[in-house]
């Protein structure tokens, strides 16, 4: 009777594996429904969420149509394409990761340069009390950290240094200068007062109300800050990238960029 | 506020727990069973995930089930679909990242089980399979719950494995983790600052039950 008992346990302790066999095939019958025809997977740099989030809206609104962004560092997505990450369409913050690419003939070669920014100088509110008209300025016993994005980890950073060097700025001002992991933190620096001046992306300045703008840096000081898109070779679905590419160089697109504060590339 | 990423979060720590537990048993019994060399040839396998970056073990993930990569043709055969950049992705990734915890907990539970339990249980007629579940599980019991929730936490927390193998999409592969980092980047403070209280009262709940198995009060029957 006894054992009689335990066998009995057991067999209703056995009926859990068929339970986790189940959970295995649902797994994998949900992937045969996901693969939709009529979706794209874009890699877009981490910096571009918001402005991308409210055109796919757009894009989605008038077609059954799918886009799929997945947000990262620009070279990190460069990376995961070469390692056979399905993402059809790349939009990259900067020039490297496209050149890495088409030099592994991971992408198309027929890019598309799609947006620029420029970099500007930021402080707190009223922290130079009117007008001021050369990053010269810098040098004033007033500022004792100026905040720029880590050149070794962001392209942000590598505009910064290079514009500093071009205006003869970079060797006086070594002792001032805060490096941050990105844009944002460079920011963070300025409004926490760690820092009392930043060099940023014009685009990542306008998102913080409580900080002046100083559109003072020379453009010719550092080279083109470009947004590119390619598209990936091994893409099966090049027809709604193409698509979507197309959208994105709209009118009605352009004005949600400019509304974030980026200008097309001319 | 948008709940997805903890939807997606509870969902796909809790599949990865699921999967991980009769493994994690399965191993912990066989350790415990094994001879010392065997043993710690085994115990290095299973702990890997534990010691390699999280990134290492993602860029295996996205190299072996991505489109150049022998499980992702596979797969891509088989069911017309890719499995990297999706739910599924994110799940494997915390599996893999979390299981080391969880084996870890249960095969100490088996090793401190006392041999001679089974032995006498066998000596009275019981088959291998009635001794593993009659007696090793109920002796291992607290420490398997403990390796739940151990693991499922871990799983919770996991992030470099996961965005590199599924990508951080929002709504099909943006875990809470992922979530954070991406309003961080955008600068939405308030939105990371929410999902991250979120995390922490979970971790808080799961903290208290692992200590609670692990130091029941004097009555209880766990």
């Amino acid at each position: 009777m006894e054992t009689k008992l335990d066998t009995n346990s057991i067999k209703k302790k056995l009926l859990f594996s068929p339970v986790y066999f189940l959970i295995s095939i649902t797994i994998f019958l949900n992937l045969s429904c996901s693969n939709d025809v009529n979706s794209i997977t874009v890699l877009s740099a981490a910096s571009m969420a918001d402005v991308m989030n409210e055109i796919i809206i757009e894009f989605e609104k008038d077609q059954e149509r799918n886009v799929y962004i997945s947000y990262a560092g620009s070279q990190f997505l460069a990376q995961q394409l070469l390692i056979g990450s399905p993402g059809d369409l790349i939009l990259s913050a900067g020039e490297s990761p496209i050149k890495f690419l088409l030099e592994r003939d991971i992408v198309e070669t027929e890019t598309v340069n799609l947006l620029s920014n420029h970099l500007v100088l930021i402080t707190r509110p009223d922290f130079f009390k009117g007008n001021i008209s050369s990053l010269s300025l810098l040098s004033d016993n007033k500022i004792k950290y100026v905040a720029i994005a880590d050149p070794r980890l962001a392209p942000a950073g590598v505009y910064a240094k290079e514009s500093l060097t071009n205006l003869n700025l970079w060797g006086s001002l070594s002792d001032k200068i805060l490096t941050t992991p990105d844009v944002r933190a460079a920011m963070l620096a300025v409004t926490t007062g760690a820092a009392q001046a930043a060099i940023v992306y014009h685009t990542d300045a306008i998102t913080l109300p409580s900080i002046e703008i100083f559109d003072i840096i020379p453009q010719e000081s550092y080279k083109e800050i470009k947004y590119i898109l390619a598209i990936n070779n091994s893409s099966s679905k090049k027809i709604l990238a193409n698509e979507f590419v197309s959208f994105l160089q709209t009118k009605s697109t352009e004005n949600i960029f400019r509304k974030h504060g980026f200008e097309m590339y001319k | 506020m948008d709940l997805s990423p903890i939807n997606l979060s509870l969902l796909t720590s809790g599949i990865a727990t699921l999967i991980n537990l009769p493994i994690a048993v399965l191993v912990g019994w066989l350790i415990s069973k094994l001879s010392l060399k065997t043993k710690s040839i085994i115990e290095t396998i299973v702990m890997l995930p534990l010691v390699l970056p999280p990134v290492v073990v993602g860029f295996a993930l996205l190299k072996f089930f991505g489109m150049h990569g022998f499980g992702g043709k596979l797969i891509s055969n088989l069911f017309s679909t890719d499995i990297a950049f999706t739910w599924i992705a994110a799940t494997i990734a915390a599996a893999v990242m979390s299981f080391p915890l969880m084996a870890r907990s249960i095969i100490s539970a088996m090793e401190s089980i006392d041999n001679r339990f089974e032995q006498v249980a066998r000596t009275l007629g019981a088959k291998p399979i009635q001794v593993f579940f009659t007696i090793t599980i109920p002796l291992a019991k607290r420490g398997i719950f403990a390796g739940i929730i151990v693991g499922f936490v871990r799983a919770l927390g996991e992030f470099g494995a996961t965005i590199i193998f599924a990508g951080n999409i929002d709504g099909k592969s943006q875990t809470i983790p992922l979530a954070i980092f991406t309003e961080m980047q955008l600068g939405h403070t308030n939105n990371a600052g929410q999902l991250a209280l979120i995390s922490a009262a979970i971790a808080i709940v799961s903290i208290f039950i692992y200590n609670w198995i692990s130091n029941p009060p004097k009555d209880s029957k766990i």
